[in-house]
């Protein structure tokens, strides 16, 4: 009886009180969307491009829709493209070995570009697990050169690190209004 | 009169805070359907002495009784409405959701609720400022509204601790009117206050100087003994004593 007069009143004061309505309500929300600014980079398509990469394993390839393929003849015009920002990273076959580089200023087109290519690349990620795959950066940070080979499989780690590592990009260039991809660059 | 029953019985209550004595050995006895008022400057001790009766204090020593009840009791506790000095009232609430609060808090629910909320309101003329917010109210608005929260529940000993402070006379004068109206219908009313023409209204009056009750009796007594014209007259004589 008496609890519920309580409860019925403190209900009622919460919903006048336009302060604890803000940071009942208000408060979740604006944290939940800077957060989604930071970590939602899922949607991003990459630009990729392949260089030499053997027929049969473009054909067995999932290409699809999440990924810009760009073909190219030659590492140097692959390696120019990249340098020019026209591609986020590009694949290359040396022999038998696939190998990765990325452009690697901003993680979170890496991440995105590495999870497409771990994706599509099933011979690497799922059949032959202990392959490794090596991946290079062509501006890549001291942090990031740690994980150069890269255990396909078990990216968790590296995608955490992603993750980490573009927060404090976007808390170093938070304030030019949330293009946090070209100006972390 | 018919037969007086005892309703009320202080005996040798004292009440310290630390070393600072605030009551002395009070001893007052209150009956039924009597407005009784407790007239003394500020800091006398009369707040102190109310709390005691509402049993939200405990003396330091001494006994209070209800109706020939010890308190505290918690079986008197609908028997009691205490109006206290400061208002104590949800400000972001309005008038008709602190009311609901509190007649929930007695039990009051459905028809019986609305009816006692519309006689009190009514009562102390804020039927119009229902749905207001309270934050929104005058501060002689609060203390009516403090007033008809201590009505609600149609208690048989009401107690309230300066209610007219800060409402203009008229007004005043409607609610002492209402006082006299709750005394026929058999209820007790204790009234503090510091203003001496409040005190003549009162059946019977006690005074209190620096934590002691220095005079008791009827306004007519109380001035005859002193020969004086006046309620204040006759403080001024007990007091100078
Ligand atoms: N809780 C308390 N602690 C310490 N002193 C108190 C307390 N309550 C009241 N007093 C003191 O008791 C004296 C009487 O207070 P009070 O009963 O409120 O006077 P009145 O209501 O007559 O103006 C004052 O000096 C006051 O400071
Ligand atoms: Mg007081």
């Amino acid at each position: 009886m008496r609890v519920i007069a309580l409860t019925k009143r403190i209900l009622r004061q919460i919903v006048r009180d336009k302060r604890t309505m803000g940071l009942l309500i208000v408060a979740p929300i604006f944290v939940l969307t800077m957060l989604h600014f930071v970590f939602g980079n899922e949607e991003y398509t990459p630009e990729i491009g392949f260089v030499k990469v053997p027929e049969i394993i473009v054909q067995q390839m999932d290409v699809g829709d999440d990924a810009k393929i760009t073909t190219y003849d030659n590492e140097k015009t692959a390696k120019e493209d990249l340098a020019a920002r026209k591609i986020d990273g590009y694949l290359v076959f040396e022999g038998n070995n696939p190998a990765v580089v990325l452009e690697g200023s901003d993680p979170s087109v890496s991440g995105a570009t590495m999870k497409w290519l771990q994706n599509a690349l099933p011979s690497v990620s799922k059949n032959d697990n202990e392959q490794l795959m090596s991946i290079e950066y062509l501006h890549g940070s001291s942090e990031m050169g740690m994980f150069r080979l890269f255990r396909a499989g078990s990216c968790r780690i590296f995608r955490l690190f992603l993750r980490v590592f573009n927060c404090r990009s976007i808390v170093l260039t938070g304030t030019y209004n949330g293009h946090v991809r070209k100006i972390a660059r | 009169m018919q037969k007086i029953e005892e309703c009320i019985s202080i005996n040798h209550v004292s009440k310290s805070f630390g070393k600072q004595q605030v009551l002395e050995d009070i001893n007052l006895k209150i009956f039924e359907g009597e407005i009784f008022g407790l007239l003394g400057p500020s800091g006398a001790g009369k707040t102190t002495l109310v709390k005691q009766l509402t049993g939200l204090d405990l003396p330091t020593s001494g006994e209070v009784y209800l109706f020939q009840k010890k308190m505290p009791t918690l079986k008197l506790i609908n028997s009691i409405g205490y109006m206290a000095q400061s208002d104590a009232l949800y400000e972001d609430l309005t008038a008709k959701e602190n009311l609901q609060f509190f007649s929930e808090l007695y039990g009051l629910k459905g028809k019986d609720q609305t009816r006692r909320i519309t006689e009190v309101m009514d009562l102390v003329q804020l039927s119009d400022d229902l749905t207001k917010l309270v934050s929104n109210y005058s501060g002689g608005m609060k203390r009516r509204l403090s007033l008809a929260i201590a009505m609600l529940h149609e208690p048989k000993i009401l107690i309230l601790d300066e209610p007219t402070v800060g409402i203009d006379p008229v007004l005043r004068q409607s609610i002492w009117e209402a006082f006299d109206l709750l005394k026929q219908s058999g209820i007790t009313i204790i009234v503090t206050t510091h203003v001496m023409d409040e005190a003549e209204k009162c059946d019977r009056l006690g005074m209190i100087r620096d934590g002691r009750l220095i005079a008791i009796g009827t306004t007519r007594e109380l001035k005859e003994q002193t020969n004086s014209k006046t309620i204040e007259e006759a403080f001024l004589v007990y007091g100078g004593a």
